[in-house]
């Protein structure tokens, strides 16, 4: 089954649970960052308990904020410096933070170089040769 | 450099020099006499000089082919005492090089697999040598298509992986493509070139052993006056007949031909572009190309940029050299005849400009000339297109004379011009001879065949070519510019109809020309028939030659298929691995980096972090996001893909906001196509 498959809600069961939706996108999101299936089950029961009581109406808003407990959640699990934790909390942000740029090169040591010259060949009479052959 | 401390090989030069274009005018000249004195005395003076003066030109240059051929012999039969790489058979030297070499690897639009698995090959064959720590591999990309930049990206990450080589291959793709290939080059050498003494230029399709880029290394080494040297160029790797049919000639008379050069150029060398070692401080003193002012058609940046460098080189007195007899230097001829046209147009364009150069201050008397050998492999085209035009009004207008009447002195100078023509043949089956190379072009048998049936194609090909470059020469002359775009590597397989297409026009006009030959001179059709074959059948020619043939087939087998070099059979493996390979997926990878925190984190850490983005290229960069949030990843252009892959902070909004999306959004247009 595809990932887009699995991931289709039942309507019966999204009304049961407001929050089954965006459990299951918080999953999925997990599920890309090659977490081990235990913790990513771990990670969700945690963010259950920092959900507001009230579901937000808005879908994106239920995301939003099921995303923003799995981060608390991953920060208590494995620690706000981990990797993991760092990706979940991206999702949030939209900043991938405390990440430097990886070296694709080695130090770049600049040099300045000029243009070589590319003057055609002048047929005429230089003016000390012209005033030369005037004589 | 002072003239009384000029090396040996200087004098050595001269000599050669001048016996070879001595007997190259002499020939031309006595041909040039045998034509004219035998043409009809009733045709008028200006009809006479309308014939001899383009033959002239042609037969000059015919014959320095031949004679080129002949010194080619010459050289691999005595040996030479000037020569910049020991012989082959010499134990490999062990480098003690202070810097590393860098190898560099321009790319564009390319392939990843091929290109990546050429890389690894290389680095695997310098792996053996027991040297590899003293070179540095650079992959430098002007890619402009964001698929393709994100696949080079994770395939080098997985690369480097896969190797263990993070700190020895690199990669660097540029934002601004100025002056192409030279300018791709020329960016290293502004950022690295202060860290490699010398700098290996190859190409998307080159292959090299680890034992040829350490004898040029060593020679580099040992020879503080050379600024360059050029590897001679054997194609390998495609199956279809016309690409075959190239490998072939170019394993039997490649050599003979690479000494000739060898022979006469000496420490003039040309540059052919890639497969080459170059002293980095020298080209980055003299080799910044700049920009043709001059306001004519061919004015713009230098497209050819090889020929010019190596004559910039020899203005600044550094020796560039041609190792002609160095094995283990690959590359990829184009596919089909097809290809090979369009390979050309780019450099016919490339090779008119050098007609600007020629004229520059300082340039070497001998570069003067390359030069005009590159302008005169297009332009010779259309010099024999209007001497066979001119041949055909006198057959239309006198019919009543011939032409060419079968005189001892015609029948002589048919004699030389076949000779010219195919004698040379002889030299790489003599040479493949001495070599008991024989059995590795599949016996004497089949090398015999791929002789003829390979003479046959290229003389029914020649007039095909003809038409070809004397149309890119009225082109270009004309103020059309040519698209100078990736080159095809694989592939093959013309249909009919894109063949008819394409030189539907070539039969017509063959078709006509011989039609008007026959009803009012039929001798002079005789004549002129192996052109016009070559015009009337070029459809089927290039159905043919398009063809893919199986490897095991004896027709046009070389050594290099017979018994392949361990590059060669390491390239192939290491391709079919990397075709495979899941980060060279043919998927839309921009949705990949949106989508996936692993490969967005992975592209991240590759781009500038910039935070000093004006605000009124945020707000256009955010109406862009809403595009894509709204209609997903096709809404944008690649160009302004490429804009938003570069801006870090937009493509975290837009990975978060993609994953805030609505369920079936999210789904339909992100997640399906991950």
């Amino acid at each position: 089954m595809s990932l887009s498959n699995k991931l289709a809600i039942p309507q019966a069961l999204s009304a049961k649970d407001p929050w089954a939706l965006a459990r299951r996108r918080a999953r999925t999101y997990l599920s890309l960052q090659a977490l081990p299936e235990a913790t990513c089950e771990q990670i969700l029961q945690q963010a259950l308990h920092y959900l507001p009581s009230k579901p937000p109406k808005a879908e994106s808003e239920q995301i939003q904020a099921f995303l923003q407990s799995a981060q608390q959640a991953t920060q208590i699990l494995l620690g706000s410096s981990t990797y993991n934790a760092q990706l979940v909390n991206s999702a949030k942000t939209g900043r991938f933070v405390n990440w430097t740029a990886r070296k694709t090169g080695p130090r770049v040591e600049r040099s300045s170089i000029k243009v070589a010259p590319l003057q055609a060949i002048s047929l005429r009479l230089k003016p000390v040769q012209a005033a030369a052959s005037r004589h | 450099m002072d003239k009384l401390t000029q090396p040996a090989w200087r004098s050595a030069a001269i000599g050669r020099r001048s016996f070879f274009f001595t007997a190259i005018a002499c020939l031309t000249a006595l041909a040039s006499y045998w034509l004219g004195a035998n043409l009809p005395s009733k045709l008028p003076w200006f009809w006479h000089a309308l014939v001899i003066a383009p033959f002239s030109i042609l037969f000059f240059w015919l014959t320095l082919g031949f004679m080129t051929a002949v010194t080619g012999l010459w050289v691999m039969m005595r040996g030479d005492a000037y020569r910049i790489i020991p012989p082959p058979a010499t134990p490999l030297p062990r480098l003690n090089a202070k810097q590393t070499t860098a190898i560099l690897l321009p790319i564009y639009n390319e392939e990843i697999a091929y290109v990546y698995a050429g890389l690894k090959s290389i680095y695997q064959s310098l792996e053996q040598t027991g040297q590899l720590n003293y070179f540095e591999f650079y992959i430098l990309s002007d890619s402009d298509d964001a698929s393709n930049w994100l696949r080079e990206e994770s395939a080098w990450s997985a690369l480097c992986r896969d190797l263990g080589a993070t700190e020895r291959i690199h990669y660097r793709r540029r934002k601004h493509r100025t002056k192409k290939k030279s300018g791709n080059v020329m960016d290293f050498c502004r950022r690295w070139g202060k860290r490699h003494e010398y700098m290996i230029v190859l190409d998307a399709d080159s292959l090299m052993t680890g034992e040829a880029l350490v004898r040029m290394v060593d020679a580099m080494e040992r020879n503080p006056q050379v600024g360059l040297i050029q590897t001679p160029l054997y194609t390998i790797g495609l199956d279809t007949l016309y690409a075959r049919g190239q490998q072939f000639v170019n394993r039997l008379y490649g050599p003979v031909f690479f000494a000739g050069l060898h022979y006469w150029w000496l420490g003039d060398s040309q540059y052919w572009g890639h497969n080459v070692i170059l002293r980095t401080r020298a080209f980055m003193e003299h080799c910044h190309l700049p920009k043709l002012s001059d306001r004519g058609v061919l004015s713009g940046e230098i497209l050819s940029h090889d020929f010019v460098e190596a004559a910039l080189l020899n203005r600044a007195g550094w020796e560039t050299w041609l190792a002609h007899d160095l094995e283990g230097s690959f590359e990829r001829p184009p596919p089909t005849l097809t290809d090979a046209l369009k390979r050309d147009r780019r450099w016919c364009q490339g090779n008119l400009q050098h007609w600007l150069v020629i004229w520059s201050q300082g340039i070497s008397h001998l570069h003067r000339f390359l030069l005009l050998g590159g302008i005169m492999s297009y332009v010779g085209s259309l010099i024999w297109l209007a001497w066979l035009l001119i041949l055909t009004a006198i057959a239309l207008l006198y019919p009543e004379l011939t032409l060419i009447p079968l005189t001892q002195d015609n029948s002589a100078l048919l004699g030389l011009t076949i000779t010219l023509l195919f004698f040379y043949k002889t030299f790489g089956l003599i040479q493949a001879l001495r070599k008991k190379t024989i059995r590795l072009f599949s016996g004497a048998f089949a090398l015999a065949r791929s002789v003829l049936v390979e003479t046959l194609l290229s003389m029914l090909t020649a007039p095909v070519r003809m038409m070809y470059y004397s149309k890119f020469v009225v082109q270009i002359l004309r103020g059309k510019r040519a698209n100078w775009g990736t080159q095809q590597r694989t592939g093959g397989g013309l249909s009919w109809q894109d063949a008819s297409r394409e030189y539907g026009w070539i039969t017509a006009l063959g078709a006509a020309w011989a039609s008007a030959l026959i009803m009012t001179n039929p001798m002079a059709f005789l004549w002129m028939s192996p052109v016009l074959a070559g015009l009337v059948l070029s459809i089927p020619l290039a159905v043919l030659t398009s063809a893919q043939t199986s490897l095991q087939s004896t027709l046009f087998r070389t050594p290099d298929e017979t018994a392949p070099d361990a590059i060669l059979q390491a390239f192939e493996q290491n391709y079919t691995e990397l075709q495979q390979h899941p980060s060279l997926s043919t998927r839309d990878l921009f949705i990949r980096v949106v989508v996936d925190p692993l490969a967005l984190r992975q592209h991240l850490t590759y781009i500038p972090h910039r935070s000093n983005v004006p605000e009124s290229t945020h707000q256009h960069r955010k109406q862009w996001l809403e595009l894509l949030l709204k209609r997903g990843p096709s809404a944008i252009s690649n160009q302004e893909r490429l804009i938003i892959l570069e801006d870090a902070g937009m493509l975290c909004q837009l990975h978060t906001e993609v994953w805030q999306l609505p369920e079936e959004k999210f789904n339909r247009m992100w997640m399906a196509k991950l």
